[in-house]
């Protein structure tokens, strides 16, 4: 306790003291002047000292800031124009389509209009409604250990079992396709023949996009034989056991009408038609599509990795 | 006034001028700062009572800028380096602290 209360009592240096005493005993007056060479470079060291720890203790943070700040820029202003060419597609897309109506009827062939509107409709470029159900899936809600409240979640070696896993969501939507459904979104992204669901890190990727919790499915299918069906069948018993063994919140919802969107940025570029294949209708071909007529859509199953 | 200009061209100096502080001294920098605050408060301190004398105050910089740094290099050979830098920073601060309240005495008599 001495040290501190001689350091609060004296906190001034004794030298200055005793140095003054001493030139008090020779007859000289006790201070300095304040311009000897030595003071003027001591006080230019100490500003130099002062300005170069400030700039070089603050300086890796500040650029690693500004790097951050311009990449989260970056991100948002690239999303940004994303959503805008996405618009563009859609609007350019309709204007395209009214033209080719128009361009049809002019030609009188009606019949190839209404061909045209067939394939939209399976390929899945337009939005579509009808009868249908709205499964909702989310995590489970977050458990709180009672006895340590305040666990580090970091140190927990077990993974978060609550979480939806993009296998999940396949499963589900394979049992969707195989109850008869006709058009599946995901959150409003359309399952087409070009659509995955994968996982990437800890974000479940449908179409490439990431998506957020809660995971809404959207499916179109026969009014009442749809949920039925589903309930039946793998997927409605997946579903039942991630309830009761995850906790994981799904909820099946029948609607007599939903929408389902379309892709509108469908397009294949290095795919060719089979010129025999369109020409002459092969036996393949149409065995295949008198085998399964309902199916509009082909199976997205991209297995996780 | 005289060494008050030369701090003020200090820092400008180490402003434009931005010298590279080697990797190794960066740790000593904020113990070296607060040292020279020390030095500087007290030498104020010293004008104002009318003791003040440059030898003195040179010395008293150079040592408490070299036992900071020492302490703070023990201490990370140690594996004590962050709580020798708090005590180091304690025992500054305070007599910062107390210094500057004298200042303030003396300009504004309260």
């Amino acid at each position: 306790m001495t040290l501190i209360t001689e350091m609060m009592q004296r906190p001034l240096d004794p030298g200055y003291a005793a140095a003054a005493e001493s030139r008090r005993k020779t007859g000289l007056p006790p201070a300095t002047g304040h311009r000897s060479p030595m003071l003027v470079v001591m006080a230019l060291l100490i500003g130099a000292l002062l300005a170069t720890s400030a700039l070089s203790l603050r300086a890796p943070e500040t650029s690693a800031i500004k790097v951050k700040a311009y990449l989260v820029s970056r991100i948002e202003a690239m999303r940004a124009h994303a959503e805008t060419q996405t618009r563009l597609i859609s609007t350019l897309r309709s204007e395209i389509d009214a033209a080719q109506a128009a361009a049809l009827i002019q030609q009188s062939q009606t019949g190839l209009a209404t061909e045209l509107a067939r394939l939209e409709i399976a390929a899945g470029t337009v939005p579509v409604t009808g009868p249908g159900l709205v499964l909702t899936l989310d995590d489970a809600a977050a458990q709180t250990d009672p006895k340590s409240p305040n666990a580090n979640p970091r140190t927990s070696t077990e993974v978060d079992q609550g979480k939806v896993q993009a296998s999940d969501l396949q499963i589900i939507v394979n049992g969707l396709w195989q109850a008869g459904a006709e058009a599946i979104s995901v959150n409003g992204h359309r399952l087409t023949s070009r659509a995955a669901i994968r996982f990437a890190g800890a974000a479940i990727l449908v179409d490439y996009r990431p998506l957020t919790r809660p995971y809404v499915i959207t499916a179109i299918g026969g009014p009442g034989s749809l949920s039925v069906e589903f309930a039946a069948a793998d997927g409605g018993s997946y579903l039942q056991s991630l309830r009761l063994n995850y906790k994981i919140r799904g909820d099946v919802r029948e609607r007599d009408s939903v929408l389902v969107p379309g892709e509108p940025a469908l397009s294949l570029d290095q795919a060719q038609p089979v010129k025999s294949a369109v020409t002459k209708q092969s036996p393949a071909a149409t065995a295949t599509t008198t085998a399964k007529p309902t199916t509009t859509a082909p199976q997205p199953t991209e297995t996780s990795p | 006034m005289i060494p008050a200009l030369g701090l003020l061209v200090g820092l400008a100096v180490g402003l434009f001028l931005h010298p590279a502080v080697p990797l190794a001294l960066q740790p000593y920098l904020p113990i070296a700062v607060i040292a020279a605050l020390d030095a500087v408060f007290g030498g104020v301190r010293a004008v104002l009572d009318g003791i003040f004398n440059d030898k003195v105050f040179v010395v008293s910089f150079l040592s408490n800028v070299i036992v900071a740094a020492f302490i703070v290099f023990l201490g990370d050979q140690l594996g004590v380096g962050s709580q020798l830098s708090t005590g180091v920073v304690v025992v500054l601060g305070i007599r910062i602290f107390s210094n500057v309240a004298s200042i303030r005495r003396h300009l504004f008599r309260a």
